[in-house]
């Protein structure tokens, strides 16, 4: 097919353009293929330095590496690709690694559905899909921190179908592994799934819209009782661990989180301004999330949630310069022996990024964090504040960015 | 001979089937629905199939380059059977992620629904084009700013033409009667243009970027210096003092920009200069004289006379 229009255009065009109307000069004749490159290689560096450790963050005082990365993505045939990412980054003075993005994905099937097996980033909510190189402050906030362990992938297939309606709308659903949920020592169940929904449109010619809502439920845990997930080192950096305490930092090291349900309910919205729609001289940037964290004990204590949310705004008031600003909010229960505790933790951020080019963002970050109430008893560890320097720089190929 | 003419013909009937049946049975018959990148093939693609839903996911007034890969441009993708685009890198920093989103076969690369406007087509060398997007990645593909030669129009909407005829063959010949007649006349408008533009040979221009460096070389003008110090950094001070250096002896005609470029580094360096700061459309506007192809050739060779005056009159 591809062949036959091909083969047909040259004697088409010979015949439909007047000699005289082809361009005289003689300029350097490239090839070009429309399916693109078999494959392209890219690399994120990340290193950033901080004034002092904060609560629920894996970042240390001092030097430290962000989420660096090598990726490879891969261009198997017109309706396959692939992808492979493995990230380093520190984590309480160690630098860890692993293969974060490991999958196969045909994109375009009939009918606007979209298939993707192996280890990914799952469609919760809205941050927690995109590469972090690429978010507006220093750390994910605190809600992907205390429910995600900072951004959750794992092992699983994903189904998605994209409507072919007037305006954006995408479902989806994700089976997973679960393994990089926190399980509990009592627990084998694992596994764990994802439903979402997300819509989208323009608000005539300057402004953009997407709202969404996602649930994740999981099954580790399920049968047994006890809450107790908060990772020894999470909260007492240094301390020494237990046997059982370091196999299960071990296994969930940096994407453990910190506050356990089974259930977790998302809720989305981003918009987006720009004068003429041009975003590339200015832009407004709003972005929200609200989770709800069910089911986190006993049965008995069915009635008991966490829940956070932040709302975040960036403005780029000159193409290569943007000024955010982030407020954070966790209410969450901490268990102890005689119960649950409320913990609650807010969060400011104002961050300044300078971004000279697509490749390179240089960001200050100032992040005060308050004790609400319980906070600092519940989890012993003290809110703090700190100035971030950040440096994000990527090298290669540098995949388009999602919305 | 007769037996290669029977084969061709079955093999584009089992093609249009395919594609047919991929667009699904009820589609086949409506109208098509065209997503172009850029409003240049948006307004191509109207010449050639007016009847057709065609929806531009960029405007004149937007940097090509820096596009957000937003939920309605993928909704409008998600609908599309054929998508024009530039190539060339221009739209590597989103169109990958609308096709990503948009689960729609007909439009992946190398899809016969996929068409790159720039296939094909001798582009002037531009090696530097997207260093700063594609630092130490091969991407010597050249300019894509093609749309400002009205020659490789007339080529893309030959090849605009043949693809929808594929695609759709049951108006392939109303498309081809449209092409035919519009041909012709695009033709002697490109003849007027370059009598009226005559004048402007061998003046030297000073602009942001290389996106008027088609339109230059047709009208056989050159562009003395980019306002960029590096393809896709916008321009900084420095450089703008060192172009204000080099310029100052025997400047240029005029310092030109196009309408999403921001005009105050050109606006500093034409005053210093004393030459006229010409904001030029890049590709046709959504409203005024220039929506129109005609109307946009008409304005920019207009422009630019007016220019080459107002500099003539100073000196």
């Amino acid at each position: 097919m591809n062949r036959l229009s091909r083969l047909s255009l040259p004697a088409f065009c010979a015949l439909a353009m007047p000699a005289w109307a082809q361009p005289a000069a003689g300029p350097v004749p490239h090839t070009h293929t429309a399916a693109g490159p078999a494959f392209e290689i890219g690399a994120v560096l990340n290193p950033s330095w901080q004034s002092s450790a904060q609560a629920l963050s894996h970042r240390d005082r001092g030097l430290g590496l962000g989420h660096s990365d090598v990726n490879l993505d891969l261009n198997l045939t017109s309706w396959l690709k692939g992808r492979l990412s493995a990230v380093a980054h520190s984590d309480h003075h160690k630098i860890e690694t692993e293969a974060e993005e490991a999958y196969l994905e045909a994109p375009a099937l009939p009918g606007g559905m979209q298939l993707r097996a192996g280890r990914f980033l799952s469609q919760l909510g809205y941050l927690n899909e995109l590469h972090p190189h690429a978010d507006d402050f220093v750390m994910r906030p605190v809600l992907h921190r205390a429910f995600l362990g900072g951004h959750y992938f794992d092992n699983g297939v994903r189904l998605n179908w994209v409507a072919p309606t007037p305006f954006y709308w995408r479902l989806g659903a994700e089976v997973m592994r679960g393994k990089r949920l926190p399980t509990l020592a009592s627990s084998s169940a694992t596994g764990a799934w994802t439903l979402g929904t997300r819509l989208g449109n323009d608000l005539g010619n300057t402004a953009s819209w997407q709202l969404g809502v996602s649930t994740l439920r999981h099954r580790a845990g399920a049968s047994g009782a006890a809450g107790e997930v908060h990772h020894e080192h999470e909260f007492e950096p240094g301390a020494e661990h237990t046997a059982e305490a370091a196999t299960e930092a071990a296994h969930a090291h940096s994407h453990g989180a910190v506050f356990f349900g089974r259930r977790m309910d998302v809720i989305e919205a981003v918009w987006k301004w720009a004068p003429n729609g041009n975003s590339r001289a200015r832009q407004l940037r709003l972005s929200a999330e609200f989770a709800r964290v069910g089911d986190i004990g006993d049965a008995a204590d069915s009635g008991l949630r966490h829940s956070a949310w932040y709302l975040s705004a960036v403005y780029r008031f000159l193409p290569q310069w943007e000024i955010g600003a982030r407020l954070d909010t966790l209410n969450a229960l901490a268990r102890h022996e005689e119960g649950f505790e409320a913990a609650r933790l807010q969060e400011r951020s104002l961050s300044l990024a300078w971004k000279p080019d697509h490749m390179t963002a240089v960001r200050l970050q100032f992040t005060t964090q308050r004790d609400r109430g319980g906070f600092t008893a519940a989890s012993e560890i003290k809110p703090s504040n700190a100035v971030h320097l950040q440096v994000v720089r990527s090298f290669g190929a540098h995949g388009a960015h999602a919305y | 001979m007769r037996i290669d003419a029977a084969l061709r013909a079955l093999a584009a009937s089992l093609a249009t089937f395919a594609i047919c049946g991929v667009m699904g049975g009820s589609q086949a018959f409506a109208a098509p629905s065209i997503f172009t990148c850029e409003p240049e093939w948006a307004a191509l693609a109207r010449v050639i199939a007016p009847e057709a839903q065609v929806f531009s996911a960029t405007h004149a007034r937007q940097d090509p380059h820096d596009i957000e890969a937003r939920p309605a441009l993928i909704s409008a993708l998600r609908r599309a059977d054929l998508a024009i685009c530039t190539g060339a890198g221009l739209e590597a920093g989103w169109l990958p992620m609308l096709q990503n989103r948009a689960g729609n076969a007909r439009v992946m690369p190398g899809a016969p629904g996929m068409l790159i406007a720039v296939e094909g087509l001798p582009l002037l060398s531009d090696a530097h084009h997207h260093a700063a997007r594609d630092k130490g990645h091969v991407h010597a593909e050249g300019n894509p700013h093609i749309q400002l030669d009205p020659r490789l129009l007339a080529r893309v909407a030959s090849r605009i033409t043949e693809r929808l005829s594929v695609l759709d063959p049951a108006r392939a010949e109303a498309y081809r009667a449209r092409l035919e007649r519009w041909l012709p006349e695009w033709n002697s408008r490109i003849d007027a243009w370059q009598r009226a533009a005559k004048p402007l040979f061998g003046e030297a221009v000073i602009a942001e970027h290389s996106s008027f460096a088609y339109l230059f070389r047709w009208l056989e003008m050159y562009q003395a210096a980019d306002l960029e110090p590096v393809p896709g950094v916008p321009p900084t001070v420095s450089h703008l003092q060192g172009l204000l250096q080099r310029a100052r002896d025997d400047p240029p005609m005029a310092v030109a920009q196009t309408l999403y470029q921001d005009p105050q580094s050109g606006r500093w360096l034409a005053e210093r200069l004393g030459v006229p700061l010409v904001l030029l459309p890049s590709t046709v506007t959504p409203d005024g004289d220039t929506r129109s192809f005609e109307g946009l050739f008409d304005h920019l060779v207009r422009m630019l006379l007016a220019a080459r005056e107002q500099s003539r009159t100073r000196k």
